[in-house]
């Protein structure tokens, strides 16, 4: 009797497990909506994110998929990381980028990490402060063409997503609607994910973070360095000197939304004019604004990770980190010959903060040392980022 | 069967309701209709419609090209009455139309347009002005070619027709090309700066200087460049708001670029703008591109 009311007990229980385990799957098959949580060491600001694409993790995973898939190129060459590479912090090791036809871009393919914290996102470019608005220019831009989709050619992409399965889901999951017919892969949701994936890449376990934490010490000539990079002589901090090392920053405090001004720079690298002026095409701020005395003026760039990230400058027309702590120690970039000749240190836009620097070659040495330091290896091997299709 | 007489009834008075609400808006409004075409000399020298397979001839050089693409936004339109009123028209929706910008698509994606158009085409808007106007009442037609400010701004990747075309928009300046005029040119544009060669001379009028508000999105710019156009004629409805592309690239060398991205992108620093501006009024003079046809 016991024996037989056990055995029922046994079966109910087994029932009602089945049953739960049941419930539990199909509550983890529902959307995974949950609101995104930062992982953030308390150095940083809480970042910002548009009220109308709040983060969630279903979002990043579908721009995850999205940001590597190849069939957002025109001729299924190129993805978003084929010039975002994640080993070298999202940039493609090129002096500039190449579009999936061949046609080169003007300017070399910038990192996206911390991008979340930027509030202008092109090498010059004030207009554009979303990367919704950002990432359908490399999608669809003409003047290059990038990754070449047009009207006609992203139906086909539509087509595509239809047909495919695991797209089905990941787009459900991450919008909390069917996804069927190909119109329903609207480019809306398809940008709202990608900008998802791409704010949720951060960079905050360098070796200088660890310093800044207590969990790492730096040598001597590391710190020398990082004397220099904060101090009065080099001076590197006016431009470099926010957490995520540059000028312009964006975030939340006090839940309100946090802007710096908002800087663009000409540190001297060409002088092709009495106006000032730098290669065509790549006139910086003056092609956005067109006002006399912007031309050369750029955004400055990110330092994290700078050391994976070569070449340098808006062109990559500085090879290594040694050449580009020359142009800013000399004041500017004389270039002796060729169609580009000129002397950038005497550039009338040139920054005032950019002027000859007594500094030495080992005082440019520990510079180096130190920008070394702020290299996040988790960031460059993070499955979080990776590719989802290998 | 009271109850089906009841419903009888209301729909009765429904139907009598949407009877009287039609009968007033007809009776308080004047359809208006806007034809829309554009005209270029053919290397036969005759001035003719503009197609994607002829051939024609530009500029001061009078360089041979083939139409490319050809689209442009209208708003702001009004209608101007004999007392000199301008009256606002409200579009029909439409696959081309909201009720304050439409679409012309003069481009069908064939032959040399294959490349860059669609096979969509528009050369008319329709619409309403509020109150009874006999025809030889509206003796003449007003209009912008551009989006207006509030909706240029919006991203094309979530709006509503004729706003969600990515070929009219401008993603890297945050807004919408106005007007997209591209040329294939036959023997190709030379790059004054590097003497390389590109197919295409283009031109795309739009906002410029923009800056954004990082905090909340919205844009600020400098350059509205929205070209203004004002035809007299009583029988405006009747003709053709032609556009003129001799007339566009009159005092233009559409064989060579002399700065920036290849032909006129409407920024400031763009030396290939001014010989094209100076026919449309945007920085000062008259427009001379949009005329009415002669029948």
């Amino acid at each position: 009797m016991q024996h037989k009311t056990s055995w029922v007990l046994i079966l109910t229980t087994t029932a009602l497990l089945a049953g739960w385990l049941t419930f539990f799957n199909s509550r983890q098959a529902k959307p995974i909506t949950t609101a995104w949580v930062w992982e953030l060491p308390p150095t940083f600001p809480t970042p910002f994110v548009p009220d109308d694409n709040p983060i969630t993790y279903a979002k990043v995973e579908l721009g995850r998929h999205l940001f590597y898939d190849t069939r957002l190129s025109v001729n299924g060459k190129i993805s978003c990381a084929t010039c975002h590479i994640q080993a070298l912090a999202f940039t493609d090791g090129k002096a500039t980028a190449v579009g999936t036809t061949g046609e080169l871009h003007p300017r070399n393919s910038q990192s996206l990490v911390n991008l979340v914290f930027s509030p202008t996102l092109n090498w010059a470019n004030p207009a554009v402060t979303r990367l919704e608005t950002q990432l359908l220019t490399p999608l669809f831009g003409e003047h290059p063409i990038e990754m070449g989709l047009t009207d006609d050619e992203f139906k086909k992409v539509q087509h595509a997503f239809a047909n495919d399965k695991r797209y089905q889901k990941l787009f459900e999951n991450a919008y909390n609607k069917p996804y069927r017919l190909p119109d329903d892969f609207r480019l809306d949701d398809i940008a709202k994910a990608i900008a998802s994936f791409e704010r949720s890449i951060t960079s905050t376990n360098s070796k200088y973070d660890q310093y800044l934490a207590g969990q790492a010490t730096l040598t001597a000539s590391e710190k020398r360095g990082m004397d220099l990079f904060f101090g009065e002589k080099a001076e590197c901090s006016h431009c470099h000197g926010s957490i995520n090392f540059n000028d312009q920053m964006i975030y939340t405090k006090n839940s309100k939304t946090q802007v710096t001004d908002i800087n663009f720079h000409n540190t001297g690298l060409y002088n092709l004019s009495d106006q000032g002026d730098y290669p065509e095409q790549n006139q910086g701020l003056f092609e956005v604004t067109g006002e006399a005395g912007s031309q050369g003026k750029f955004k400055a760039p990110s330092l994290r990770n700078v050391a994976v990230t070569a070449p340098y400058n808006h062109d990559g027309s500085s090879k290594t980190l040694q050449a580009v702590l020359q142009n800013y120690a000399n004041g500017g970039r004389m270039i002796t010959d060729g169609k580009y000749q000129g002397d950038g240190r005497h550039n009338v836009n040139k920054s005032d903060l950019i002027v000859n620097i007594d500094l030495s070659e080992s005082e440019q040495a520990d510079i180096i040392e130190f920008l070394n330091t702020l290299t996040d290896e988790t960031l460059l091997t993070n499955p979080a980022y990776a590719n989802p299709f290998q | 069967m009271q109850m089906r007489i009841a419903m009888t009834h209301n729909k009765i008075l429904l139907a009598l309701t949407l009877l009287s609400i039609s009968v007033t808006a007809h009776a308080n409004t004047t359809p208006i209709t806007l034809n829309f075409g554009a005209v270029a000399k053919t290397t036969t020298g005759k001035m003719s419609a503009v197609n994607c397979q002829d051939s024609y001839v530009f500029g001061t050089q009078k360089t041979a090209a083939n139409l490319a693409d050809l689209r442009f936004y209208v708003s702001n339109i009004k209608v101007i009455t004999t007392k000199g009123q301008e009256l606002p028209v409200t579009l029909a929706s439409s696959h081309f139309a909201q009720n304050d910008v439409g679409l012309i698509d003069l481009e069908n994606g064939t032959g040399s347009c294959a490349n860059r158009g669609n096979k969509d085409t528009n050369t008319q808007l329709t619409g309403t002005v509020l109150g009874h106007y006999q025809p030889n009442e509206l003796v003449g037609i007003r209009f912008e070619v551009g989006v207006p400010t509030a909706k240029n701004h919006t991203l094309f990747s979530n709006a509503d027709a004729p706003l969600n075309i990515q070929a009219m928009s401008w993603a890297w300046l945050a807004g919408r090309k106005f007007m997209k005029v591209e040329l294939a040119v036959k023997e190709k544009v030379r790059n004054l700066s590097d003497g390389t060669s590109a197919p295409l001379y283009n031109v795309h009028f739009g906002r410029t200087g923009c800056t954004g508000e990082p905090a909340t999105g919205t844009i600020e710019c400098t350059n509205d460049n929205k070209i203004s156009v004002k035809l007299m004629d009583k029988r405006w409805q009747q003709k053709t708001i032609e556009l003129d592309l001799n007339a566009l690239f009159a005092k233009t060398n559409i064989a060579q670029n002399q700065s920036g991205a290849v032909g006129c992108m409407s920024a400031e620093a763009d030396k290939d703008c001014a010989s094209i501006f100076s026919n449309t009024g945007l920085k000062g003079g008259t427009q001379s591109i949009f005329r009415l046809s002669k029948k």
